[in-house]
């Protein structure tokens, strides 16, 4: 099952009135739309308000997505919009907005803008979070570390996976989840659980 | 046996994230991680990390939760959907519309026809088509005047018949056309 048969699972719960597995997509795709939205809205909190309106967009214009084309490529598309009518409303000037097409969507590499704008408390937060996980990472078993690199840096399915590390499919399986859960046992504690809760 | 079967479980999520689980598992799977709390929070969790790994900045604000707050504020739509499984329009509905508008339209035009004035033979041959159908709704009189009067009183007699052929008793259809050829024959006329 690739990516897109797993987001129109997960569009049709929605549709059929599940809202919270709304907030699944959002967690899936809200770091890929924010960065879409601050190419075109320099600031990094208006950033995050007109990604945030663009996902609320998404959601009422849902019961009318009818899957001919990916979820992202759909949510891509408001998001765009959302921020050129955020920019025509706020007069500011439009970063490369004409330049901006579909292409883009799957592969925007740059984070510079982002990081420019960055408060302190973030970039203090994302150095804590990215040396806990960097320490996790170390500390586990070489098969479970090369799994999950291969799967969450280098974007491997499970069975390019299984090809390269000479192993089963479901030993690939079964080594990125404890990975994932070895790290996350570190990193728990250092999230905020208690936003978490609203949703 | 507990931690066996949270394991699986978690295993489930943690497959389901990367989007290789098989359809019918991951219904399963995508409706314990909507349903629990818990669950969600382990997906989270395993966002954040693959964001670490990448070097992806996380956005200051949640906005997974910021999101939620206000779909919940949100009035709910009581609104009905659109049905999903609607059935598509059957073309030979609009071919027997089609066929009984040809149909209605015929009978008008044939069936309404009045019987043919006695006026009608004696205009000239080479008159336009209008006046043909002007003598068709002539009054009672004007045979009368036909018969004796020369091209010049004709051509008056035709004038007048025009001008008073609204009044005639005739059906819908043929008026309109009546109404067509006037403008052309006045057009025509010097």
């Amino acid at each position: 099952m690739g990516e897109r048969e797993a987001d129109l699972l997960l569009v049709e719960r929605v549709q059929a009135g599940d809202q919270q597995a709304f907030g699944l997509l959002v967690e899936k795709y809200q770091r890929r739309l924010l960065r879409l939205v601050q190419r075109m809205v320099r600031d990094a909190a208006e950033a995050e308000d007109v990604t945030q309106e663009a996902f609320v967009k998404a959601y009422r214009a849902l019961p009318n997505f009818r899957g001919e084309s990916a979820f992202y490529t759909w949510l891509y598309r408001i998001g765009v919009n959302t921020a050129k009518n955020w920019l025509v409303a706020n007069s500011r000037r439009m970063l490369t907005v004409s330049e901006i097409t579909d292409a883009d969507s799957e592969g925007i590499e740059d984070s510079v803008l982002l990081r420019d704008e960055e408060t302190p408390d973030r970039v203090l937060m994302s150095r804590q979070i990215g040396a806990t996980v960097n320490a996790a990472m170390e500390a586990l078993p070489p098969d479970l570390r090369t799994a999950l690199s291969l799967r969450e840096i280098d974007g491997l399915s499970y069975e390019e996976i299984a090809q390269v590390m000479d192993c089963p499919i479901g030993t690939v399986r079964s080594r990125i989840f404890r990975a994932r859960e070895a790290v996350a046992a570190r990193l728990r504690p250092l999230l905020d659980t208690g936003s978490q809760k609203r949703w | 046996m507990k931690s066996e079967s949270n394991a699986m479980a978690g295993a489930a999520v943690s497959a389901l994230f990367d989007d290789e689980l098989e359809p019918q598992t991951a219904q399963v799977a995508l409706a314990a991680v909507a349903e629990a709390l818990s669950e969600r929070e382990t997906w989270r969790t395993y966002a954040c990390i693959g964001d670490a790994l990448r070097g992806e900045p996380r956005p200051e604000a949640d906005l997974t939760a910021g999101v939620m707050a206000r779909l919940t504020a949100e009035p709910v739509v009581l609104a009905p959907r659109a049905l999903a499984g609607r059935p598509a329009r059957q073309p030979w509905l609009a071919l027997a519309a089609s066929l009984a508008g040809v149909a209605v339209v015929g009978w008008l035009a044939l069936a309404g026809k009045p019987p043919e004035s006695p006026l009608a033979g004696r205009l000239p041959t080479g008159s336009p088509p209008a006046a043909t159908l002007a003598a068709q709704d002539a009054v009672p009189p004007a045979p009368t005047l036909a018969a004796a009067a020369p091209a010049a009183i004709e051509a008056d007699m035709s004038e007048y018949l025009l001008a008073h052929q609204a009044q005639a008793p005739t059906l819908s259809l043929d008026q309109s056309t009546k109404q067509i050829r006037t403008v052309a024959m006045r057009v025509v006329q010097p």
